[in-house]
């Protein structure tokens, strides 16, 4: 059994994750730092393979995971979706909007994936 | 440069962005098509089975998503939440309409301030505060 496309391909979806938690999320770097990740990874995976530095499994494993990854969001929000777009941007027609709340405390409540939206921004039907 | 194991991450990694688009429609689906993707393709590798780059490509290709999603929500503490969720936080970041990124991260809060969930599903918005729903009147239709 070659446990080596697995390693490989594990390790650039770790990578894409840690940089999904920790990377800056704001300015140029910060807003595409998902497909500047999944390129890098790509194009390092090409350039091991064209130039014969890296092993031919490695070079595919970087080429596969970083592809696979950009895939995935490209499949799921479309081009913005590829390039960093928002979660609350239209262009994700998954989600909508569905429940308006305003909170007892200052604490967010306890649901998947809440948006804090300021009051002056929020949706017309919300304002008030 | 073989360029059938790029077909084979790209066709895995949007199968994976189809299958969020579409998990509303079935619970786990996350779940189902990245683990169990993985472990078919591992079982394929296993026995030989297809073209001999084929099942390597999806074995890469299926570890390199199910690794990304569980590792960013592992690191948010949001483990449990894997195959239910449609997407990796790497979404909600804030955006040009204002609002910001997920709790914890980069809002500020004060009382008065709305919280907005958002669901997989696109129905129509339901203001669930009463008051709200008083002043501006819920698009559902009814009184709350």
């Amino acid at each position: 059994m070659d446990w080596k496309p697995l390693i490989y391909g594990a390790l650039v979806g770790v990578g894409d994750g840690v940089v999904d938690r920790y990377a800056p999320t704001t300015g140029f770097f910060g807003r595409h730092r998902g497909i500047l990740y999944q390129g890098a990874a790509f194009l390092a995976g090409a350039w091991g393979e064209l130039t014969g530095n890296l092993s031919p499994d490695l070079s595919y494993g970087l080429m596969v995971g970083g592809l696979s990854l950009a895939m995935e969001d490209l499949a799921y929000g479309g081009i913005p979706g590829a390039l960093g777009a928002t979660a609350y941007s239209p262009a994700y027609p998954p989600y909508a909007l569905t429940e308006v709340v305003t909170p007892a405390s200052v604490e967010p409540p306890a649901w998947h994936r809440p948006v804090y939206i300021r009051p002056d921004t929020q949706p017309a039907t919300a304002a008030g | 440069m073989e360029f059938t194991p790029l077909l084979v991450g790209a066709a895995v990694g949007g199968g994976a962005g189809l299958v969020d688009r579409e998990e509303a429609k079935l619970a786990h689906s996350q779940l189902i098509y990245r683990v169990g993707g993985l472990v078919a393709s591992l079982w394929a590798q296993h026995k030989g089975i297809g073209p001999a780059n084929v099942a390597p490509a999806a074995v890469s290709a299926f570890a390199a998503n199910t690794a990304s999603r569980a590792t960013a929500l592992f690191l948010k503490g949001e483990l449990h939440e894997f195959g239910m969720t449609g997407h990796p936080p790497r979404l909600a970041l804030p955006t040009a309409a204002g609002a910001t990124s997920r709790p914890g991260l980069a809002s500020p809060t004060a009382a008065g301030d709305v919280w907005v969930r958002q669901s997989r599903t696109p129905e129509v918005q339901h203001l669930t505060n009463t008051t709200q729903a008083g002043m501006a009147g819920c698009p559902c239709g009814q009184k709350h």
